[in-house]
């Protein structure tokens, strides 16, 4: 800015016909004009702020990206979701939906980012049950998304199985009689199991040995060939855990229950057998899988806790 | 060339080569063509991936020179995100019982682009909120089946039944007597019908198999492999990609798994009726 003396500047302040010239003028130091200017840059400033500060207009971009189908406050709404519910709605591919339904879906799909949008503002998921369990669960999925995408070694997995080699089994399953000798378990109801049992070794038919004994199935195990587990359902600790031993064609020894004096004769008893990696692979590809991701969420809840700052009452400590 | 432009004898470069400034300017004007070059490929290539997302999935494969620039973008993801588990031809494993995403079968949708794009985006069974978790195989040779569905656990025998009805419905040789008792299992204690559809045709809706195809996702349909997976229940898991793939990535991956699979089933997978809905229909 040139800064002119008084005389010069009122010669140039004036064309030959006497009007100012402007572009001259423009050029002066003009005190007025300048804080004229700096107000209305500061109101400008001011409306700009406040329009981004309590509009989210504000802060907007007028251009969509591609992936999007609208922008709500600048959240995306994608169009591959906005394609999948017009035609989950429409129940009809997306190229049959009319318009007007597209535009209606989209309607309501903005309507639910708004809501959403306000909901948290009003804190909603610190306190919505469902909301809160989403998010939980949301967060053990990012913090376990590398484990789940990436895919474990061979050499990885059969280190797993050398480790971890007993929970690798075949299913065990039997099929056995439980017969009972009902009453009280006392001597004479035990010596009399005891006869009944020689029977039953000496290959006697089932059903001669409980007429001739007075003797009845006990009804627990009628559904033939079971697996170990529901075996061990059916039969109690004690009797599944006696009959885990007796090989097929075996009679265990009269046991003594409230109920009265039990004989296991076991059919057949197929053990489980320690499986190799071959055929525990897909078993232990899912183990491993989910001993990394409790490693990685286990990791993750220690940071989280480590960096919080969590106060208990005295009396819950 | 100038007097300037060229070396004096004894000088640093061999007598009528360049001078410095030349191979300076030689050097600055590859560097610029270079650069512009680089620019014009990226503009390009946003370009591209904008008309990508711009076109309705399912209509893509009508541009075919936007299936080439999505097959290009694609093959690198392929291999370095999905081929893994899929493999490098996207064949998939049985053993392992990742989908062959190569043929016509399609376990989820019918293998449009636009569901293709939601599998990759939320994934299967991968927690995300919106991902295909609805059906789930329980396991009836376990204590507790399943943790989603009230259903009880199976003896070996009515596991057994029930390989036996679906070898029948498959049109294998099959158990008639364990068929039929298998019949009751699938419709009524097994509750198998809900997920496979009373015929055993699948729903791709949720993702349940067709157990009368000759397709099969776990193992090779072998009487001990159905019987494993009746007893053992499968819960396979394809990760969600939102977020760690671009949503133009996304797009081509969807792009080019819908143009690369085969268009029909191979021959003898064609879905079959079952031989009960096949004397309905008849």
């Amino acid at each position: 800015v040139t800064v002119k003396t008084d005389q010069a500047s009122a010669a140039d302040d004036t064309s030959a016909d006497g009007l100012p010239r402007v572009g001259k003028r423009l050029s002066q130091v003009n005190p007025t004009r300048s804080l004229l200017l700096m107000s209305a840059g500061a109101l400008l400033g001011l409306f700009i702020a406040g329009f981004g500060l309590f509009t989210a207009r504000g802060s907007t971009s007028n251009a969509v990206p591609p992936e999007d189908v609208a922008l709500v406050n600048n959240r995306p709404v994608l169009v591959s979701d906005f394609v999948a519910q017009a035609e989950a709605e429409a129940a009809m591919p997306f190229g049959e939906i009319s318009k007007a339904e597209r535009r209606k879906v989209l309607d309501s799909m903005i309507r639910e980012e708004l809501y959403v949008q306000r909901g948290l503002e009003l804190d909603f998921p610190s306190s919505d049950p469902d909301t809160r369990t989403a998010l939980v669960a949301a967060v053990e999925q990012q913090v376990a998304a590398d484990v789940t995408a990436q895919q474990p070694t061979e050499a990885e997995l059969m280190a797993y199985y050398e480790k971890n080699k007993l929970k690798y089994s075949s299913d065990g399953t039997m099929t056995l009689h439980e017969l009972v000798l009902a009453g009280p378990a006392d001597a004479g109801a035990l010596a009399k199991a005891a006869q009944a049992v020689q029977a039953l070794r000496a290959h006697t038919p089932v059903e001669a040995v409980m007429a001739k004994y007075g003797l009845k199935e006990s009804g627990r195990v009628n559904d033939g060939e079971e697996f170990y587990f529901a075996a061990k359902i059916h039969l109690g600790d004690k009797l599944f855990n006696l009959a885990q031993a007796l090989p097929s064609g075996a009679v265990s020894d009269p046991q003594a229950m409230p109920d009265g004096v039990h004989i296991l004769a076991m059919v057949k008893n197929t053990m489980p057998v320690a499986l190799g990696f071959a055929d525990a692979r897909e078993n232990v590809f899912f183990d491993f899988k989910k001993a990394e991701e409790k490693k990685l969420q286990d990791a993750d809840e220690k940071y989280l806790r480590a960096k919080a700052d969590i106060q208990i009452a005295k009396e819950y400590r | 060339l100038s007097a300037d432009e060229t070396n004096p004898p004894g000088k640093d470069t061999p007598a009528g080569g360049p001078t410095r400034g030349r191979r300076l300017r030689l050097a600055a004007g590859i560097v610029a063509v270079l650069l512009v070059a680089l620019a014009a490929q990226t503009i390009h290539t946003r370009t591209m991936y904008a008309k990508l997302l711009r076109t309705e999935g399912d209509r893509t494969e009508l541009d075919p020179g936007l299936v080439s620039f999505a097959s290009g973008q694609a093959k690198a993801v392929i291999a370095k995100d999905c081929a893994s588990c899929h493999g490098p031809e996207l064949k998939g494993d049985p053993k392992r019982g990742i989908p062959n995403l190569a043929d016509a079968d399609w376990l989820y949708g019918t293998g449009r682009v636009s569901e293709l794009e939601q599998t990759i985006l939320y994934g299967i069974r991968s927690g995300h909120p919106r991902t295909w978790n609805l059906a789930e195989m329980p396991g009836f040779g376990l204590p507790v089946p399943s943790l989603k569905y009230k259903t009880p656990p199976l003896t070996p025998g009515q596991i057994s039944d029930l390989v036996q009805y679906v070898r029948f419905i498959g049109d294998k040789p099959a158990d008639a007597a364990a068929a039929a008792r298998g019949v009751k299992l699938f419709a009524d204690t097994g509750q198998c019908f809900d997920c496979h559809a009373t015929d055993g045709a699948g729903d791709e809706a949720i993702g349940a198999p067709n157990l009368i195809d000759d397709i099969w996702l776990y193992g090779d349909g072998s009487p001990k492999s159905v019987f494993n997976s009746i007893a053992h229940g499968h819960h396979g898991v394809c990760p969600s990609w939102v977020g760690r793939l671009k949503p133009g990535e996304i797009r081509a991956l969807a792009v080019y798994i819908h143009h690369n699979a085969a268009k029909a089933p191979p021959p003898g997978a064609a879905h079959a009726a079952a031989p009960q809905q096949r004397e309905k229909q008849s």
